[in-house]
């Protein structure tokens, strides 16, 4: 079980919080300005922002499946939040992408005018 | 709550002789096959005591390779009253009987001992007195031993024992029944793999083996003596039983017969109901059958006696049950009897021809045709067996919305005499609903004037409701929605929903523990997120993101000094902050493998199971010892000297009681007794603490309210009610407790309470409880009781089980204390507890109600419905405190 867990942990660190190492660096103030102030640039920021809390909220919708007694193979732990981790970071990605094309062109709105 | 119909009065042989002779002319009469019967009866008698290869029965097991026994299937519930009404009178007993498991009456039905009463036969018993109360009017000679008293498993067995040299030297008996509770004592106590089991079941065999020599010894020249050997249901891996699991529902059940038989015995392969005993020994016996038995005759039993007999219990086996179906469906059972009069004519004309022409070929025909008709029976019965009574039940489902949806009026407008006309409703059902024999036609005048009542209240609530309803619920919403609380609150609110549509499906039912631990773990993490957010918030004052109109008590005010000189005490609170979270997560993680629970994962091993172990006796003793003493180290901060003295007495007193019981371990303490004194000592402690705080002479700390002193109280309760194993998990929940009391909660008080709601919930299971009943711990309510009265017993039971949730609101309450609410707050708590508890209540009942043919009705979801029913109560006790605590101490 701890083998699963361990692997499951590693998964959902490499979803939600790689990406944000990669462009926050190790700063600490970066890290809670763009997480719990709502602070982040519209860019890669916003883009880590979306897509690592879709994928945290994707592994914790995951979990639902597991108690039904279905008796499927895939209700192991921890298949089904691996497959919501991956699931909510792709849907966090689309999301993320949708948002940057929005806001681009609304900036482009206010500059040409 | 569903209603049979049952036949009144028993039936007698010449109606028998009448009904069988008109069908089939000249069929042999009931015909007396045994001269002597004794029924030893072992309670929890699990089916692989007796038949697996190294079982401690070897002498019984040996009678059983030279004589016939069988596996039987018990049916639900798989507790003693119902089994015993089965095993007598062959019907199959519903739900309602666990409830009145605790007071039986007399029985009025056709069963075995009726009709042996009537034949004059001399029935004999001793056992369990629930026999008594349901059947001391056939008894020629009895004597009764309570089988409440759960800790004791040597006392109630000599008491039966010591009646049998008497009774079987004299042989003054046609019928006598024996039942040995002391199996299911242990089972309770100790589970089926404890060490006292085997010692149980040599001394079981030892008693089999007696009564079958003086059966021998007492057969003369006429008919043989018959010894049945079996047991009332089984008992699960924890010992417990009730529900529908492989090992309680599976007994042995063995006949053992002087007279050797002819052909080959041993163990059936093919399982048997538990009900069949009832015809077969009817017939064996020469009595009619119970006119509401359920059962198929045996043929493995009834094989000796030739194929005219044969055919003759056959017949009047299939005569029974049609009557049986007759008198439940009046118009279904044409069908069936168009076969068996088919059958019959050919019976009839089997037994016209000489002995010489009768071929057992056509016997054997003739034999499975009447088991066809049998069982095309018994399934026709068995499907519509119990009715709904459905008005009664509809009625009761709106009467629960109309009470939720006043409640949720009540917050503006006090709608005084809708209230009392609902309540007068509501009585008369309850009133209706307790004589529940007759089921409610439709157009009864009792329901017409119930439902009529009942919509009389709810068009004045919709006449009135509309805009207040609206705005209350949104006024509600955003009283628990504001400043950083805003996560929590929706989460809160949001897993509230998530819980109660996840009663709807029996998987979430039956692993209820996990919804409860994803939940709270989930609002640890949440709440800390929020904590973070407000502390970030106001690093920046001019971020006036919130409206500091409403109270604001719980958000840190804004500090006045210095940025830089936050910065530093600003990352400690937060440290502070993250640490006291990793706290509540690891307690939490701990305590929920300590116990596992539920149905899916139930046999997984879990802590508990390592530290019952015989040789970790010494580790659990240390460990149990080291958690009293943390308890009383973070209790005694808040108490005084004296009271911290007399909660550390407590607490050894109950560590004694336990070392007395032989389940810790404490030196210069012999195991002699079941710690009833230490156990007495510790509940006078308790009292004590309790009062002192009202003693004019006490000063207490400032910050320490009425309520921690009564948690603190209660925790020393808690400690003794629980198992030794699980009063770790006591100091887990106190070290919670005191973090959560330390750090500052940035929830209003209505949040709060469901956030403490929700470890109390998370509490309930981690000990162990379930959503079946199987899993209540029975032993709890005997602590430092002689004897078994129903009353205390009844309450410390509750208390035990319910132990969690009660420790966790009273916690609350001590919190609840230092957020110093307002009297509208205080409305809004008690708002929002009520709310929480009925709604999953009335969802679930209209729910049950619409599933009620579901196929877990009976093991699912009718013992959520009883557990819900409970918290209900639970819950209402500990809000009547809290409306009493705010209402006349504060004001």
């Amino acid at each position: 079980n701890i083998s699963q867990t361990f692997h499951f942990g590693a998964l959902l660190a490499s979803t939600a919080v790689f990406p944000g190492l990669c462009i926050l660096g190790l700063n600490v103030s970066n890290w809670i300005r763009v997480f719990s102030q709502n602070g982040a640039d519209l860019g890669p920021e916003s883009v880590i922002q979306i897509s690592a809390v879709s994928s945290i909220v994707g592994a914790w919708v995951g979990a639902f499946p597991i108690p039904l007694d279905w008796d499927r193979d895939w209700q192991e732990w921890p298949i089904t939040c691996m497959v919501g981790n991956l699931l909510g970071y792709m849907t966090g990605l689309v999301i993320s992408a949708i948002h940057l094309c929005v806001r681009y062109n609304q900036l482009r709105k206010h500059k040409v005018t | 709550m569903p209603v049979k119909k049952e036949f009144i009065g028993i039936s007698t042989p010449e109606t028998v002789l009448e009904q069988s002779g008109s069908l089939v002319p000249g069929v042999s009469p009931l015909k007396r096959h045994y001269n002597k019967t004794v029924l030893v009866l072992i309670d929890a008698l699990r089916a692989d005591f007796l038949f697996s290869p190294d079982t401690p029965m070897s002498m019984t097991k040996k009678l059983v390779s030279q004589n016939l026994a069988l596996v039987a299937k018990a049916h639900t519930p798989t507790v003693t009253l119902p089994r015993i009404k089965a095993l007598m009178t062959g019907s199959v007993p519903g739900f309602v009987d666990v409830i009145l498991n605790f007071g039986s009456t007399k029985y009025e039905g056709d069963n075995i001992l009726a009709q042996m009463s009537r034949a004059g036969r001399r029935v004999v018993f001793f056992g369990d007195d629930t026999w008594i109360k349901l059947f001391s009017d056939h008894f020629t000679r009895y004597e009764g031993t309570t089988s409440f008293f759960v800790t004791d498993y040597t006392e109630v067995d000599n008491n039966v024992t010591r009646h049998l040299p008497l009774e079987l030297s004299a042989g003054d008996f046609d019928l006598l029944i024996l039942h040995y509770l002391g199996l299911d004592h242990i089972g309770h106590l100790a589970g089926p793999n404890s060490p006292l089991v085997p010692p149980k079941l040599r001394e079981m065999d030892e008693v089999i083996d007696t009564v079958y020599r003086s059966l021998t010894k007492l057969q003369g020249e006429g008919l043989p003596n018959l010894l049945i050997v079996c047991g009332d249901h089984g008992m699960s891996d924890q010992g417990s039983h009730g529900g529908a699991s492989y090992s309680e529902t599976r007994v042995p059940l063995a006949f053992l017969s002087t007279q050797h038989r002819s052909s080959t015995g041993g163990v059936v392969e093919s399982e048997v109901d538990q009900i069949d005993l009832v015809p077969t020994l009817s017939e064996l016996l020469g009595l009619p059958i119970p006119s509401n038995n359920l059962g198929h005759l045996l043929m493995d039993m009834v094989q000796e006696q030739g194929a005219e007999e044969q055919l003759a219990s056959l017949l009047r086996n299939t005569i029974q049950l049609l009557n049986l179906l007759r008198e439940d469906q009046p118009g279904a059972d044409s069908e069936v009897r168009g076969f068996f009069h088919s059958t019959c004519e050919l019976h009839s004309k089997w037994l016209s021809l000489t002995p010489q022409e009768r071929s057992s070929a056509m016997a054997h025909q003739i034999q499975i045709k009447y088991n066809e008709v049998i069982t095309m029976a018994t399934s026709t019965i068995t499907k519509k067996l119990t009715t709904y009574d459905l008005p009664a039940l509809i009625t009761c489902v709106i009467g629960l919305w109309t009470a939720a949806i006043l409640l949720l009026l009540s917050q503006q407008s006090p709608v005084r005499w809708v209230v009392m006309v609902h309540v007068i409703s509501t009585l008369y059902l309850v009133g209706h609903l307790t004589q529940f024999q007759s089921v409610w036609p439709f157009s009864g005048s009792g329901y017409l004037i119930s439902v009529a009542s009942l919509m009389l209240v709810l068009s004045t609530i919709a006449l009135q409701a509309k805009k207040t309803m609206k705005d209350q619920v949104l006024e509600w919403m955003r009283s628990s929605f504001y400043g950083g609380g805003s996560l929590c609150g929706g989460f809160l609110i949001a897993g509230t929903l998530l819980h109660t549509v996840s009663l709807l499906s029996s998987s979430y039912v039956e692993e209820e523990h996990q919804t409860w631990y994803f939940l709270s773990t989930t609002i640890h993490i949440l709440h800390l997120m929020s904590v973070i957010l407000t502390m970030n918030t106001n690093q920046h004052p001019c971020n006036a993101s919130f409206n500091s109109s409403t109270s604001n008590h719980f958000l840190r005010s804004c500090p006045k000094s210095d940025v830089e000189s936050d910065q530093g005490s600003h990352s400690d609170k937060i440290r502070q902050e993250v640490l006291n979270t990793a706290v509540l997560l690891l307690a939490a993680r701990l305590m929920r493998s300590w116990n596992q629970t539920g149905n899916k994962w139930l046999h997984l091993p879990d802590i508990v199971d390592w530290l019952i172990l015989a040789d970790n006796r010494i580790l659990l003793s240390v460990l149990v010892a080291v958690s009293l003493l943390l308890i009383l180290v973070l209790q005694s901060r808040r108490l005084t000297w004296v009271q911290t003295i007399l909660s550390a007495t407590g607490l050894f007193c109950v560590f004694w009681s336990r070392a007395s019981t032989g389940a810790l371990f404490l030196p210069f303490v012999p195991q002699m007794d079941r710690g009833i004194l230490p156990a007495r000592l510790s509940f006078l402690c308790v009292f004590l603490v309790l009062v002192s705080q009202f003693l004019p002479g006490q000063t207490s700390r400032p910050s320490v309210g009425h309520m921690d002193i009564c948690l603190s109280a209660w925790t020393v309760l808690h400690v003794l009610l629980m198992r030794p194993h699980n009063t770790v998990l006591v100091a887990f929940m106190t070290v919670q407790q005191s973090v959560l009391c330390g750090c500052k909660l940035v929830l209003s008080p209505s949040a709060a309470a469901v956030f403490y709601v929700w470890m109390g919930r998370a509490a309930f299971f981690s000990q162990g409880n379930s959503n079946s009943i199987a899993t209540v711990d029975v032993g709890a309510g005997y602590v430092g009781q002689e004897d078994y009265n129903a009353f205390p017993v009844a309450f410390l039971l509750g208390l035990a089980t319910y132990a969690g949730p009660i420790y966790w609101f009273m916690a609350f309450l001590a919190k609840l204390n230092t957020l110093n609410p307002s009297h509208r707050d205080l409305h809004q708590v008690y708002f929002t507890v009520a709310v929480t508890c009925l709604l999953s209540m009335v969802v679930y009942a209209a729910f049950v109600v619409t599933e009620r043919y579901h196929l877990f009705v009976w093991t699912v979801f009718l013992p959520k419905l009883l557990y819900l029913g409970m918290d209900l109560v639970i819950y209402y006790l500990l809000s009547v405190i809290l409306v009493l605590k705010y209402y006349l101490w504060c004001e």
